[in-house]
């Protein structure tokens, strides 16, 4: 009897930890996007469009490279969006288009942003 | 997936408590854990079913989660009989020596419509032969005769009867059950035997036999479309 017990609790435990590591690995992810987007961003800013596509790529590259975690764990639908953010942001360097470029760089952000704040512990979250 | 734990155990909780409030006549023949683990697991399990663009895991880690829970709280109400009391509350008595209880009627929502309907599932039309009537926690009905009612037995009489064994599957739909055949101590050239005797060559030709201690034997064979 004491066995079954012991393994439920181990279970539940297991379960919470497991979700907080999830917690934090998204976490390193969406710090790790946002840092790439700054540079790009910065690159912009200071006329250097191949640097800004060089780190646009990169983001993207590394949001893709993390498609067997983050099909397990997000949902896809969230993925898809987040995809298409990084294909309209890429399309807007690629034209040089500042303007277009100013709007997407925030959109991509508040995405990841959001899809990092939904795995949160907060009142909202799970109320 | 945090908060898929988190919400799993609330709801959890909530409907535990929802179902607690409503009381015993909800729940038929399932303790209150139980159906809200049944219940749960169900639409639980549905989910990534439903829409694959859920993740699996939002299916499992919910279900794993009730698991345990439902491991934990049946634990601790074997534990604890304060705890018992709380969560699936105490057996209610609805008749005593041929009366009907009404407070508990009242308390317990049960019409007296109800109470007809699980006495004349019982084979009982007459209230008066009722020494008790318990209603469960789990919801259903057990009935206690006076003893005038109660069918006669043969201890009652002073007659010596032979002892009931319990017998055991041998062959189950053609198969031969070995770790059985042990438990009564005998093998196969015993079967084989005892398959002679009742005119059949194979197991497979035996839809259900049993045997008891006392070697009485059960033997049905296969009908003729089946075998």
């Amino acid at each position: 009897m004491m066995k079954k017990e012991i393994f439920a609790i181990a279970l539940l435990i297991g379960i919470f930890a497991i979700t907080l590591l999830n917690v934090h690995k998204i976490d390193t992810l969406k710090n790790e996007l946002i840092e790439l987007l700054s540079k790009s961003e910065e690159c912009v800013q200071s006329g250097d469009w191949d640097g800004a596509t060089e780190f646009a790529e990169k983001a993207m590259d590394h949001w893709n490279n993390a498609n067997p975690y983050t099909h397990i764990f997000i949902r896809h639908q969230e993925i898809d969006g987040m995809t298409e953010c990084f294909f309209n942001l890429l399309q807007e360097i690629y034209k040089e288009d500042s303007a277009g470029v100013q709007a997407a760089f925030p959109k991509v952000a508040m995405r990841i942003e959001n899809i990092a704040h939904m795995e949160h512990l907060t009142i909202g979250t799970v109320f | 997936m945090a908060i898929v734990f988190i919400r799993t155990i609330t709801v959890f909780t909530l409907i535990l408590l929802s179902l607690r409030i409503m009381g015993k006549r909800q729940l038929g023949e399932l303790e209150l854990s139980e159906l809200v683990v049944a219940v749960l697991i169900s639409d639980m399990a549905a989910l990534p079913l439903q829409d694959i663009g859920i993740p699996m895991l939002n299916g499992l880690i919910p279900i794993f989660t009730l698991l345990a829970c439902e491991i934990l709280i049946s634990a601790a109400a074997v534990k604890s009989i304060k705890f018992r009391r709380f969560l699936f509350g105490k057996p209610s008595i609805l008749i005593q020596n041929g009366c009907i209880v009404q407070k508990e009627m009242e308390k317990n929502r049960i019409t007296l419509n109800e109470l007809s309907e699980e006495l004349r599932k019982k084979s009982i039309t007459d209230i008066s032969t009722i020494k008790y009537a318990f209603l469960e926690t789990d919801g259903s009905l057990n009935v206690l005769l006076t003893s005038a009612q109660t069918p006669v037995t043969a201890a009652m009489l002073n007659i010596e009867t032979e002892e009931i064994e319990l017998p055991v599957d041998v062959i189950s739909d053609g198969r031969i059950l070995s770790d059985n055949l042990k438990i009564l101590k005998k093998d196969e050239n015993w079967l084989n035997g005892v398959l002679k005797q009742y005119g059949v060559s194979s197991p497979k030709q035996v839809y259900y036999l049993t045997c008891d201690s006392t070697g009485k034997i059960y033997f049905a064979a296969k009908d003729e479309k089946t075998s």
